[in-house]
Parts: structure tokens; C-alpha cells; sequence
């Protein structure tokens, strides 16, 4: 009896475990750690997060060598052979935009997020195709659609760039409805204008005005010219950037993951491998730019204490130089370094913009240079300047002695007077506004990019990048018609786009 | 372990009620560990090592019945004797071996359709820290690929997967460092799915299954066993070497001033500086003038023994304990083990204390309970991180650090006056005093584990038995890692110290109901078994770190600069399955086997989430009935089986992700993305199966055999990520699809070249191949990636050098090679073969031991070699134009042509289309330095192959004779000189490929040494 009462017992027990085990499957499905709904201004932080892509393009970047702003002697950390591979993908940041459409839609501020959608779409094909030619548009981002297409085609350039002009059209429309709404939230996650939404449009549009001055080259395709004229002449309608204080900036700090670029923690592994380079400092020194020493350390070497400002001490590295022999320069103390006061004493930095009123005043006495439209190219151009002096702090004498030098003196709507501007917009562009130096020098030639022994492009640099090796490997049939039809079927980095023909 | 002694009539002392005995073979010489049972009662016991036993008895007449495996039982009746001289006959027609399966259900070996194999050997002497690393070599189509770290486990893989682990019949909840060596009884490996249907999903890859010792006695009633073993482990068997002929800096420059990039390529740096020559240079000891600037001292290699005066011997410390008995209700076992290691990189040790319990006790002739448990404790204060970076003591002496200090002058590594807040250092920007990490910057593990297991069993008659059985594990671990003021590493630049803390929670049960049945019909027999089985997994996790301290040296988590930022994460699901199996046998000859499993598992798709799998099996001893001449046995066998799988939890989810937070203008913003894998609520579970064939002989009177075993595994389809074009907006989806195939071939031989009464010699040899091909992925798909259908999967595509048509290296106009953008196929990774060798040969009294094994083929890219040319401290790289890079003379022309003309055009994958380019041989002068980096630093440079082989383990034993042990306490004694990893055969000894299967690079190891040292064993 004994042994049955303890044979009891235990399958008892054992009955318990196995009873205690039977769970709800349908209550074990789901996923306690992540959530299947989350606020907009959640998506929105990712959404500029990837546009504000400081790792690559922000300051001190490999962008930024690109745009011959510095050079790295160093090969351990980079080169400058512009032996390009593909540009990046945005699809799956788009992605995002349409979830925060969609998690905005439960919300009193969905038009709010709506109409910044609609800017970004554009903001994201800019950034694509101006990198590539075609891409797809009309079929992409229908993975999750009732209808999915998984391998989409390719749109062509042009047609982007009408949809793009067309996107950045209702964006402003929409934030203007929007802006108008009484009693509804604010944009939150928003760490570049904190939900101010007239910041943004006015961004917008002075976005608008940077896609159009792309088309440069294509206002015989496209209506750039009387777009261009809409927004200018209609200013209640468009209104635009009216200082630096709109620019579109994504400061950094000392707080966890948001350090700026250069900072005293890495004073030891950067500073004589971070050079400045020659397209850039010998422009500021052309000018006797005051600028020159806001940004630029002179050349220990070459220094005198006596007389401190000598431009003869400010010696760039070319970006086309070999890099053993720069390096061996640089460890004799004679090429200038990016200036120690203003970039290596804090973690904070300065603020990177993104696109800015400098930019947008250099873009409108372009247009004015090109007879699109009436106005003094001048003012615009001396704004532009002034502007970024402004972002540095140069004083008011210093840029009035800068404005009244004679090289600095725009020379009239002609080649000359646009050059003027271009250099100027390019000098402006210094660490900031991801690649625009270098889309603006594809565009127009300005300033002389320099090649040299490191370029590993034979001699050149190039015209663009490649499509991704991931779409060979999963939308082979499309990405292969898109080559044929823009490039001979080749994917050259040095092949010239629709936009630049 | 055979011990041989003459019999010795001294052994028979005529005692009233105690019966002795010496089992031997047809050669006279002992059967060690021989049961005997008292016929008709349970009382039992095992003889010894030499063979011999007492029994005590009831009764002047009993029947003793004497069984030892592959030997016939016999029974002999004790009337009127007090001992005698049992003589068994081998079996060789009838080799009744059995075997555990699945699920821990003992069957006869012969019957099987599948490929098990089980470990020869003894696993306590030349031992690891862990288990798993004793199977090396000793099992085919196993490859254990031991990790050179300390306290890590190593990766297993069976026939190319990661196999189940499973403890006397139940998957392991906790981890390999619970087990024991000497807690084992025996291991034996079930090869594939085939062998492991009845585990369901988690058997796929075949399982390796551990069985623990239980009760035994001797005539006291308990016996009691201890094992000593003590190693000292150095001497390198495979590390990096250096130059040291020149120290830190670039192009022969370098003058320290304040190791924060104030002087020349003081800090952050390489090691292509200047050239030891006693030449003046400021240096970080260099003492101060009068106005407070340094005062160059002679420049000198004085830390070329560095790491060898850093790094200490390890020592790996043993000791086990365990009580067994049997009585008349049961048997019982409690055992005690500590594991302690000091390993190799100094102030880092490990104790592992492991209490067992196991028993059995009688309800009734027909019920039994039998139950184990086990408490394990795992603490190491201090276990060091060796992934590549400023954490690393070989990146920070042997690939960024140079010769240019004295490591033992670093030995106070607190600067003066700054006690606790600033390291006193070579170098103050990337770089770590490797004694002051050593000794403050401290990660410990501290894990506690419990399992516990109970069944009960029952025979309800002849043909029906039941089984009930629970098992339960816990696991709880806490991490944390102590970063102090003034250490540096990635992303920590400001170097004002953290604190880290990582608890983790695992849960496991397990519990099966069987029922089992077994009858003889004539010629028949059929046996089978029907189950049902409930697994629960649980885990949960949370981690935080400070950011930065406020207070040096206070270790909490509440010492943040800024608000921490925790993390915490939950799973659980849960199996259910039901199960069968059937095995009938026609006479001794025909065995037909077949298994079935339903699972229904949470992690599927609710509609998807049943799903059934079947094994089917055939096997003949063509031997029972063929007398085929000098074969003792020969049996074939083929088997299919397939097995169903699910997929990784929450891993089929319509779920956001969030990124880490980050801060800017004081508010903090917290980012979430889409899943960039779309979620598929028709999923289907994964599906594997495994077709085999067998052939198993024994000839020349069991002195030579072999087993072979083809297979082909089809895996799939899988549940994989269906790529589609990003364009989509997605990455892809979840999708059944991708198929591969494996196809492979194992054997494994035995010879026993002498037998004889005081010389044995048994040599083993365990050698496997495999390949893995893409069959199929999804329909309208022919590629997973750059592998097409059809392909090996382990192709090795790297991003080549740009070659001419003739195989020149061309370079661009600074003489450095230009890189092929689009990759190209260099091999493959996995190894073409693998194999070992045991032997053991016993004379007399002694016994040697040893195991060598390796593998053949495949390739790596061997990284610390890269990083090592890059950083310049390649042995290597001290050549003569490198004497001149220091005075300023480019000096070095690359072996390549240049480009003069024309263009090379490709379509988007890098098939050309045209190709214009002309050709001139390069005549560009460079520094060495930049050929040195450019090409031997590039990783197209350092392809290798993986092929090495080991003497993995070795010992001689020396078993005191019987004649020394009857005069003491003991019933057995042994000591033995053993040795683990004493030899290591590779053309590339700056890196050990142990560790390494199908890694497409070797990340940075800690140098693998010698282990060598004693092990005592004593029974009383």
C-alpha cells in the first residue's frame, strides 16, 4: 500500500508540472519586447536620423574629403582615390515616412506629419537618383501592398524629377493647411526645428529652389524656370529662408551618441592626419578669406609667432597627393591642420546644416546670374557670404574689407559673375550640406576639382555612383534595363546621367 | 583499461557467505567491471578492473549469471565452492551491444538502421575545462572546434551542423561546463536526424548524448572514487611574432611629448617608426629638463620579450569526489567536483564547483523511481574580452604596441599622485597599459544552474512498461564589467570609467510520458513505443551601463554622468508533442524501424503551428545468414527521416524596432523603424530530412572493423528571408524556401594489431567529408546571393586584387594594387576533410593514450596577419627597403604594371565587355610602408588554408598492482602523466584554426598552449 501511495504521489506531481505547462499558444505568440504601434514622432526621429547621415556625409566625413574640404594622409583611415563603389539605398527609410503617415493617422496632427511625408519622398528621391540616374518610383515601396511587387522598375530621371518638384508643390501646400489648424499637437521628435512648422516650410522651399537649380542643365525638359519665377515672386505663398537662424541644422553635444566629429577624445588619433585640403584653403587664401583662420591651423613649420597671420603659413595638402608623402609633410610640420581651437576643445562642436540661407541666396543669384529671374545677383551673393561669415563669427569689419576686395566684388551676371557665386556657395559648403559641393562641381565645373596620383579613377573624378550589388541580385531583370538605357549597359562611375546632359 | 595479472590462488580465502570470482576472456585475460547478478534476485555487483568480484550469498546454492558485453552470458551454479575462475565466450555471432537513443531508450546496437557511434575512451585524463573538447577526434563526422579562450566553450558540428546536447535522455537546459568528466559513464553520438527523429526539431542535426554514472558497489557496499588531475598549461603553440627591429610611429617618425597626438605620431599610432639604434628620442619615461620638456633618451627595443613577460602559465585544477552504492532497494550516487583554472592572460580564473545526486529506488519488483539532480556554481571575477580592439592585449602588444617600452616597468600602473584616476602608460590616446587592464579593468561571471530530474517507471507486464519524467533547469547569471577613469576603447574616448550589469534567467522543462511495449512472436519480435512530450523554454534578460562616472572607482549603476538607459527582454514558448516508434525484427537478421513525431510549437504561425514528421529504417545482419570467411559480423543498414523545425522566436512578427537613444540640446530622442522583413502569417514549419547508408563489419575475430555511412541531408525548405529588391521597401520577406543539400561520407575503423595476455594494442581512426550544395530557393529564384543553384554554400567571394590576363598585379600611379569592386570566388571555407587517430596500447601495467586529429582544406582570412602588416609589426616587414622608408628614400617598386591606356568596361556585375587597357610594367618608387599596407594588409592578401593537425590529448597511466593495492585501503590506484594540445602542425603558426569552420575571417585569438600534468584516480 505504501509503495501505491507513493507511486500516487509522485504522478500526481508529475500530472501538475505537465498541467502547469499547458500554456495558451495564442498568448505566447506575441512578441512582449516590441510594439506594434508606436507614436509618429518616433518614426519621424528615424526619418531624420537617416537624413541627417552625419557618420558618412556630416562633418569631417568621407563626404566632405569627396568635396576636397580635407584630406587624410592616413590610409589605415581613408583615402581619397574617389574609386567610388554604390550609393545608398533610401527605400526602407521611406518606409518609415509611410508608417508615420499611418501612425499620424489615429492623431489630430496627421496633416502635420502628412505634409513633411511628402517633402521627404522628395527629399529621398533627390537623393537617390541624383547619385544613380533612374530609380524606381512608380512601382517601389509596394512590398506590403495587397498587390505586392517585390522587383520593381525603373522610372527614368526625368519622370522622378517631375514627381519630385510636384511632391515638394503639395508639401507646401499641405504645411500651409496644416500650420493653420488651431488646437492640434505639435510635431514631436523633431531635433533639427523642434515641430516649428514654419521653419520647415520655409525649408521646403528653399529645398525646392536647390532641386531646381539642379536642373540647370534641363530646362528645356523640364518647366524649371517658371517654377522657379512661382516661388520667388510669391513669397506669402512660398515663403523661404529669412536668416541663418532658419537653416536647417542638427547641432551635437556632449551627451551620449551625438558627439560632433572632432573632439578632444580623439585629438590624438586625427590631428596630423586630418589635413586641410588644397581646392578649398587656397581659395580662402586667393581671397585673403578671414575665414581662413576661423577653420584652419598654419603650418607649425612655416608659423611665426611674429607675424601670425601670413597667409604663406597655411599650407593645404592636394587632395590628388600621394599619401606616404603627405603624411612625411605633415610629421615635419608643414601643412595646416583643421584649426585646434574651434574643433578639438569641445565635444559639442558646431552645428551641421543640412541645407541653410547661405546656400539659398547663392541658389538665387545663380538664377538671377542665368536671366531666370530679375533681381540684383549681387545682394544675393553678398548675403550668401555674409551668411557664412556670420556662421563663423568673423566680424562685421572683416567681411565688409572681404565684401569690398576686388576679387570678391561680383563681376555682373556673366561667366566670371557666376563663378564668383559658385566659388563662394562651394566655400560656404564647408563641412556641411552632406555632398552639395560636389553636385554642384559635377553641375558646373566649379571650383577645379584636384586629381592627382591617389586617384585611383584613372585621373578622374567620377560622374556618379553605382547601383547596389544587392539589386543585380534581386531585381536583376530591371536594374539591367535601367543600365542599358542610361549607360550602354555598363554601371561606370564615371558615365554621365540624364540630369547633367 | 585492461589490467593483466596472473591469477593468484592467494585471492580464494575460503569465508563463510562470501562467494569471489575472476571473470575472464577466451585468452585468460580479465573482463574488467563484468556484471554479476544473483539469479533470481536483484542483488548485484560489478568486478573490478582486473576482473575480479565478490558477492555475498544468501544461500550455499545460487546461480550466478555473468554477462559482459559482445560475450555470451553464462550461468554458473556456487554449490559447495567459495570461488572460481568464470571463463566467458565471446559472441561474435550475436553482438548484443546496446546502445541508448533518443529519448534515452536502450536498443541493441545491431538493430539500428542509423549511424551512432560511441566515444572510446577515458575522458578524465587528458582533459579540458570543458567536456566537449574530449570528443575531439574521436568520433567521425564530429568536429569539435575547440576555442582558444578561456572559459569558452567550443563550437560543435555534426556533419556541419550544431547538434543537440542531451543528458541521460533529456536536452540539455544549462550548458556543457555542468558536466563532469567523471561524472560520465559513457557518450555516444546519434549522427543526424535519422538517429535523432524522436527529439523533434531540436534533433535535426543529430544529437550527442551523455550518459551519467550511477550507484555501484564493491563487497563494503559503496565504493568510493577520487580523481585528481592538475595541468599546467603554456608554451605557445600558436602566436603571433613580431619585428623588432623598429618601434611606434609612420615613415621612421616619432618623438613622444605627451601621448595625446602632442608630439610626432605619438599617439593612436603604427609601428613603422623609427629603427632601434639607441638614437635620442623623447620617449614616455624620458625625464624632464629644467623648464619641464623632455629629454630624449636612447631608442632601444627593450620590450622585444613583451608579451612573453606579460602573459603567465595557466594551471587547470580538478578534483572530483563520489560516493556510489547499491542496495537491495535501489542504488545511489553523490559526487563533488571542482574545476579550477588560472588561465594564460593574467588575473583571470575560473572555479566551477558541481554537486550530483542521482538514485534509484525500488517501489516494488515493477515500479521504480529514479531520479538525479545537479547544482552548479560558475564564478570567474575576471575574464578577459578578446575581440579585436583597445580591450585586447594582442592589439595592444603585439599588433599596435611595439618593443619601444618594458611591460615590467609598467607594473605600478597608476600615475603618481593620480591614485585611481590616470593610468601611467606608453601612449595616452587608443592605447591601454595591459597591467593595468589586467588588473582594473575586470569582467566577472557569476552563474548558478540547477537541474533536477525525476521518473517514474513501471513494468506493468512482460510486454508493457510505462515511463513518467520531468526535468527542470534553471539557470541564473550575472555579468558585470568594471571600466575604469582613464581606460580607453572604441567609443569610450572620454575614458572617465563605466559600469556594467547583465542578468540573465533561463527556464527549461521537459517532460515526457512513454509507453512502451515488446513482444516475441516466434521468429518476431516487436517492439514499440508510443510518447508524449511538453517543452517549455523561458529566458529573461536585462542589461543597463552607466554612461561615464561621476565618482572614479565606485562600481554602481546609479554612478552615471548621465541618466542610464536600461534594456530588458522576455521570451517563452512551449512544444508539444506526440510521438511513436516501432521496431520489429525478423530472427537476428532483419530489423525494420519507423518513427513518427507531431509537434505543436508556439513560435509558428497559429494555422501552421502542427505539423508531423516521420523516420523509417531497414537494416540486415547479412552475417546471420551468409558465413562469409574471417568476417565476424557484417551488417548494412539504410534509413530516411525528416524533421520538422520552427523559427527563431518573435522572429515572424509585424513589430517595430527601436534604436538607441541619443540625445541633443538636453532632450533625449528615441527612434523606431519598421521591421525591414515583412512577417508571413501563412508560414510553414522548416523541414529536414536525411536519407543514409551503412555498412558495419567486424572480422578476424572482432581484431578489425569498420563503419562507413554515406548521407544526404536535404535541408529545407527552410524558413529564410526571401531577399527582395530594397526598391520594395522591404528587405524581404519570411518564406519557406532554400533547399540544400549535403552530401557525405564518414568512416570509422578499428584495429587491434596485438592481443595478447600483457600487450594490447587498439588503434582507431575517425575520418568524415561533406560538402553543401544550393538545391533550390524559391520559385522564379536561381541565387541566394552570388550563390547560384547548384553551387557549394560556403563559396569564399572576397573583393579581389585587379590582376592582368597573364596574373599581373596592376597598380595604380602610386604603386599601390587596385582592388576588383565586384568580388570574385577564391574557394571554399568549409574544410575538405577531417579526422583523428586514438591509440591505446596497455603493457602490463601501464597504458598509453593518445588522440591526433585535424582537418584538411578550406579557407580563411588569416586577420591578425593582415592587421599585423598594416600596424608594421609584421616579422615579415623588417626588410631593406624598409631601412630606407626611415631616412626619407622611396625605395620600393612594386611588382606590378600600370594602366598606359584604354579602359576596362564591365556590365554591373564585373563581367567585362570590353577590355582597351594597355599595360606597362610599373616603375612607381614608393615607401615600403604603403606596399606593405596596401597589399600585405589587404585582406586579398591573406587567404589561407585552414588545414592543421593536433596531438590533441595523451596520457601514460601506471595502475598499481593488485599486490600493492590488497595490503591497503584501496581497491584501485592509478597515476597517470598526462597532456592536452602538446603538439600543433599548421604551415601558419601565427594563428590557431581549431576554432574555425566556414568564419570567413579569424578574429583576433588568444595565443593556444601546452597543457601537461598529472592525474591520480582511487577507489576505496
Amino acid at each position: 500500500m505504501k509503495t501505491i501511495q507513493l507511486y500516487k504521489s509522485v504522478l500526481i506531481i508529475v500530472m501538475v508540472f505537465m498541467v502547469g505547462a499547458c500554456t495558451n499558444f495564442e498568448d505566447l505568440a506575441d512578441d512582449p519586447n516590441r510594439a506594434t504601434s508606436v507614436p509618429p514622432s518616433m518614426l519621424l526621429t528615424e526619418v531624420l536620423r537617416v537624413m541627417n547621415n552625419v557618420d558618412d556625409e556630416g562633418p569631417w566625413s568621407s563626404a566632405q574629403r569627396d568635396n576636397q574640404f580635407w584630406a587624410i594622409s592616413f590610409d589605415y583611415y581613408g583615402e581619397q582615390d574617389y574609386n567610388w563603389g554604390s550609393a545608398p539605398l533610401r527605400y526602407t527609410t521611406m518606409s518609415n515616412v509611410q508608417a508615420m503617415v499611418k501612425e499620424a493617422e489615429k492623431l489630430d496632427t496627421k496633416n502635420k506629419y502628412a505634409a513633411l511625408a511628402k517633402f521627404f519622398d522628395a527629399y529621398f528621391l533627390d537623393y537617390m537618383s541624383k547619385r544613380m540616374g533612374d530609380i524606381p518610383m512608380t512601382e517601389s515601396l509596394k512590398a506590403k501592398s495587397d498587390d505586392p511587387i517585390t522587383k520593381p522598375k525603373y522610372d527614368a530621371q526625368k519622370d522622378v524629377y517631375i514627381e519630385i518638384l510636384r511632391l515638394l508643390d503639395a508639401a507646401n501646400d499641405q504645411i500651409t493647411a496644416a500650420k493653420a489648424e488651431v488646437g492640434t499637437g505639435a510635431v514631436q521628435g523633431d531635433f533639427l526645428y523642434k515641430g516649428d512648422l514654419d521653419k520647415w516650410q520655409r525649408a521646403i522651399n528653399s529645398f525646392h529652389l536647390r532641386v531646381l537649380i539642379s536642373l540647370s542643365k534641363k530646362t528645356a525638359d523640364i518647366n524649371v524656370i517658371s517654377q522657379f519665377k512661382g516661388i520667388i515672386s510669391n513669397p506669402s505663398k512660398y515663403p523661404l529662408m529669412r536668416g541663418i537662424e532658419d537653416n536647417m541644422t542638427r547641432n551635437f553635444s556632449d551627451e551620449n551618441g551625438n558627439n560632433y566629429a572632432l573632439n578632444p577624445g580623439n585629438f590624438g588619433r586625427n590631428r596630423n592626419r586630418d589635413i586641410m585640403a588644397g581646392t578649398y584653403l587656397n581659395i580662402l587664401k586667393q581671397n585673403n578669406d578671414p575665414r581662413i583662420y576661423k577653420v584652419a591651423d598654419p603650418a607649425a613649420f612655416y608659423f611665426k609667432a611674429n607675424d601670425p597671420l601670413n597667409l604663406n603659413a597655411y599650407i593645404p595638402a592636394n587632395t590628388g597627393d600621394e599619401q606616404g608623402s603627405m603624411q612625411v609633410a605633415s610629421d615635419e610640420g608643414k601643412l595646416s591642420y583643421p584649426s585646434e581651437k574651434r574643433y578639438y576643445s569641445n565635444y559639442v562642436g558646431e552645428g551641421y546644416i543640412l541645407f541653410g540661407y547661405a546656400e539659398q541666396q547663392f541658389v538665387i543669384a545663380e538664377a538671377i546670374n542665368r536671366g531666370w529671374i530679375d533681381g540684383s545677383a549681387a545682394a544675393y551673393y553678398n548675403q550668401g557670404i555674409k551668411a557664412s561669415m556670420d556662421f563663423y563669427n568673423v566680424s562685421s569689419t572683416d567681411i565688409s574689407s572681404f565684401l569690398s576686395n576686388a576679387n570678391v566684388v561680383y563681376k555682373g551676371n556673366n561667366t566670371a559673375g557666376l563663378e564668383q557665386i559658385l566659388t563662394q556657395k562651394y566655400v560656404a559648403f564647408f563641412q556641411n550640406s552632406e555632398r552639395e559641393a560636389y553636385f554642384n562641381y559635377r553641375r558646373t565645373g566649379i571650383p577645379k576639382f584636384d586629381v592627382g596620383p591617389a586617384n585611383k579613377n584613372n585621373g578622374k573624378i567620377p560622374m556618379r555612383w553605382k547601383y547596389p550589388q544587392s539589386e543585380f541580385e534581386t531585381n536583376s531583370e530591371n536594374v539591367k534595363a535601367a543600365l542599358a538605357s542610361q549607360y550602354g549597359g555598363t554601371d561606370d562611375i564615371n558615365a554621365v546621367m540624364w540630369l547633367l546632359k | 583499461m585492461i589490467f593483466v595479472m596472473m591469477f593468484s590462488t592467494s585471492l580464494i580465502v575460503a569465508q563463510t557467505s562470501t562467494f569471489k570470482g575472476r571473470i575472464i576472456d577466451e585468452l585468460g585475460m580479465p573482463l574488467p567491471f563484468a556484471s554479476v547478478l544473483i539469479k533470481g534476485t536483484s542483488t548485484a555487483v560489478n568486478a573490478d578492473s582486473n576482473g575480479n568480484f565478490e558477492i555475498e550469498l544468501k544461500k550455499d546454492n545460487e546461480v550466478l549469471q555473468i554477462s559482459f558485453l559482445g560475450y555470451v552470458t553464462a550461468n554458473f551454479e556456487t554449490a559447495g565452492k567459495t570461488s572460481g575462475v568464470f571463463k566467458l565466450i565471446p559472441d561474435s555471432q550475436k553482438l548484443d551491444e546496446v546502445v541508448v537513443t533518443a529519448l534515452g531508450i536502450k536498443k541493441e546496437k545491431k538493430k539500428l538502421s542509423y549511424s551512432v557511434q560511441e566515444v572510446e575512451g577515458d575522458l578524465t585524463k587528458g582533459r579540458d575545462a570543458n567536456i566537449m573538447n574530449s570528443l575531439s577526434g574521436k568520433v567521425s563526422g564530429l568536429i569539435v572546434a575547440a576555442s582558444p579562450e578561456f572559459f569558452t566553450s567550443p563550437k560543435m558540428y555534426l556533419r556541419g551542423k550544431s547538434p543537440l546536447i542531451v543528458v541521460d535522455g533529456v536536452p540539455l537546459g544549462t550548458d556543457t561546463w555542468n558536466i563532469s568528466p567523471d561524472d560520465i559513464e559513457s557518450v555516444n553520438v546519434l549522427k543526424g536526424a535519422n538517429a535523432a527523429a524522436l527529439y523533434g526539431s531540436v534533433g535535426g542535426n543529430g544529437a550527442v548524448q551523455i550518459t551519467t554514472k550511477r550507484g555501484a558497489s564493491n563487497k563494503k557496499g559503496y565504493v568510493v572514487e577520487f580523481n585528481h588531475n592538475s595541468m599546467i598549461q603554456g608554451g605557445f603553440n600558436a602566436v603571433p611574432t613580431t619585428q623588432n627591429a623598429y618601434g611606434p610611429g609612420s615613415y621612421g617618425n616619432y618623438a613622444f611629448v605627451d601621448g595625446k597626438g602632442g608630439g610626432i605620431n605619438d599617439a593612436d599610432y603604427d609601428q613603422w617608426g623609427p629603427k632601434f639604434e639607441g638614437q635620442l628620442i623623447t620617449q614616455y619615461d624620458s625625464p624632464l629638463d629644467a623648464n619641464g620638456k623632455l629629454i630624449p633618451t636612447p631608442w632601444l627595443a627593450r620590450g622585444a620579450n613583451n608579451f612573453d613577460n606579460f602573459m603567465t602559465d595557466g594551471l587547470l585544477s580538478t578534483n572530483n569526489l563520489s560516493l556510489a552504492s547499491n542496495f537491495d532497494k535501489g542504488n545511489i550516487r553523490f559526487s563533488l567536483s571542482n574545476t579550477h583554472q588560472d588561465g594564460i592572460n593574467p588575473n583571470t580564473k575560473l572555479d566551477i564547483y558541481n554537486f550530483n545526486l542521482s538514485g534509484k529506488y525500488n517501489l516494488s519488483d515493477k515500479t521504480w523511481v529514479d531520479a538525479s539532480s545537479n547544482f552548479n556554481f560558475q564564478t570567474s571575477p575576471n575574464n578577459p574580452n578578446v575581440q579585436y580592439g583597445p580591450n585586447s592585449y594582442i592589439y595592444n602588444m603585439l599588433i599596435w604596441g611595439g618593443a619601444d617600452y618594458d611591460i615590467r616597468d609598467l607594473r605600478d600602473y597608476w600615475q603618481e599622485g593620480k591614485e585611481g584616476l590616470q593610468q601611467k602608460n606608453f601612449e595616452y590616446t587608443r592605447y591601454n597599459n595591459p597591467n593595468f587592464m589586467a588588473h582594473e579593468w575586470l569582467r566577472g561571471y557569476y552563474k548558478n544552474d540547477y537541474s533536477g530530474q525525476i521518473s517514474l517507471n513501471h513494468q506493468f507486464n512482460d510486454s508493457f512498461s510505462g515511463l513518467i519524467r520531468t526535468n527542470m533547469s534553471v539557470s541564473n547569471l550575472f555579468r558585470n564589467e568594471k571600466f575604469p577613469y582613464s581606460m580607453t576603447t572604441y567609443d569610450r574616448e572620454k575614458a572617465e570609467g563605466d559600469y556594467k550589469e547583465q542578468y540573465d534567467y533561463r527556464f527549461k522543462n521537459y517532460s515526457d510520458f512513454m509507453l512502451n511495449y515488446d513482444k516475441t512472436i516466434s521468429d518476431f519480435e516487436i517492439k514499440a513505443t508510443l510518447g508524449a512530450n511538453i517543452n517549455i523554454e523561458k529566458y529573461r534578460n536585462s542589461y543597463a551601463t552607466t554612461n561615464y562616472l561621476i565618482i572614479p572607482g565606485l562600481y554602481t549603476l546609479s554612478n552615471s554622468q548621465t541618466p542610464m538607459q536600461p534594456t530588458s527582454y522576455n521570451s517563452h514558448y512551449q512544444t508539444n508533442s506526440w510521438y511513436g516508434s516501432m521496431d520489429l525484427s525478423y530472427k537476428s537478421f532483419l530489423f525494420l524501424g519507423a518513427t513518427g513525431r507531431f509537434d505543436t510549437d508556439s513560435r509558428l504561425p497559429e494555422q501552421n503551428n502542427t505539423f508531423f514528421y516521420p523516420s523509417v529504417g531497414l537494416s540486415a545482419v547479412i552475417s546471420e545468414i551468409v558465413d562469409i570467411p574471417l568476417v565476424d559480423f557484417l551488417k548494412v543498414r539504410t534509413s530516411f527521416a525528416k524533421v520538422g523545425g520552427s523559427l527563431d522566436i518573435y522572429s515572424n512578427l509585424d513589430t517595430y524596432r527601436l534604436r538607441d537613444p541619443f540625445t541633443i540640446d538636453g532632450v533625449t530622442y528615441n527612434a523606431a523603424y519598421v521591421g525591414e522583413i515583412l512577417n508571413n502569417d501563412q508560414l510553414k514549419p522548416a523541414f529536414n530530412s536525411s536519407a543514409e547508408f551503412g555498412m558495419e563489419t567486424r572480422m578476424f575475430k572482432s581484431r578489425f572493423g569498420f563503419d562507413v555511412t554515406y548521407y544526404q541531408n536535404t535541408n529545407g525548405p527552410q524558413i529564410f528571408d526571401l531577399k527582395y529588391s530594397e526598391t520594395s521597401g522591404y528587405q524581404g520577406s519570411k518564406q519557406n524556401g532554400i533547399t540544400t543539400e549535403t552530401k557525405g561520407f564518414e568512416l570509422s575503423a578499428f584495429v587491434k594489431p596485438v592481443k595478447s595476455a600483457n600487450f594490447n594494442w587498439d588503434f582507431r581512426v575517425n575520418w568524415s567529408t561533406y560538402k553543401e550544395y544550393l538545391k533550390e530557393v524559391y520559385p522564379g529564384i536561381d541565387n541566394n546571393g552570388l550563390i547560384n543553384i547548384g553551387d557549394r554554400v560556403d563559396g569564399f567571394f572576397i573583393n579581389d586584387f585587379m590582376r592582368t590576363n597573364e596574373g599581373k598585379l596592376i597598380v595604380g600611379n602610386d604603386g599601390k594594387p587596385l582592388i576588383n569592386p565586384y568580388k570574385t570566388k577564391v574557394g571554399y571555407k568549409a574544410p575538405d576533410w577531417s579526422m583523428g587517430i586514438t591509440n591505446n596500447l596497455n603493457y602490463k601495467n601501464l597504458a598509453l593514450n593518445f588522440t591526433f586529429d585535424g582537418r584538411y582544406g578550406g579557407k580563411i582570412e588569416n586577420y591578425v596577419n593582415q592587421k599585423m602588416w598594416q600596424s608594421g609589426r609584421h616579422a615579415d616587414s623588417d626588410t631593406p627597403e624598409r631601412a630606407n622608408d626611415v631616412k626619407g628614400i622611396k625605395s620600393y617598386v612594386t611588382d606590378g604594371v600600370v594602366i598606359t591606356g584604354g579602359e576596362l568596361i564591365t556590365d554591373g556585375q564585373g563581367n567585362t565587355i570590353t577590355d582597351t587597357r594597355t599595360f606597362a610594367p610599373n616603375t612607381t618608387k614608393m615607401y615600403y610602408q604603403d606596399y606593405a599596407k596596401s597589399y600585405h594588409g589587404n585582406y586579398a592578401a591573406n587567404i589561407i588554408e585552414k588545414t592543421f593537425f593536433k596531438l590533441r590529448e595523451i596520457s601514460l597511466t601506471y595502475s598499481f598492482p593488485d599486490s600493492f593495492i590488497k595490503n591497503s585501503f584501496m581497491t584501485y590506484a592509478s597515476i597517470s602523466l598526462v597532456g592536452r594540445d602538446l603538439l600543433y602542425f599548421s604551415k601558419n603558426k601565427n594563428i590557431d584554426l581549431d576554432q574555425f569552420l566556414d568564419e570567413s575571417a579569424s578574429p583576433l585569438q588568444t595565443p593556444t598552449v601546452k597543457s601537461y600534468g598529472i592525474n591520480l584516480n582511487f577507489k576505496f
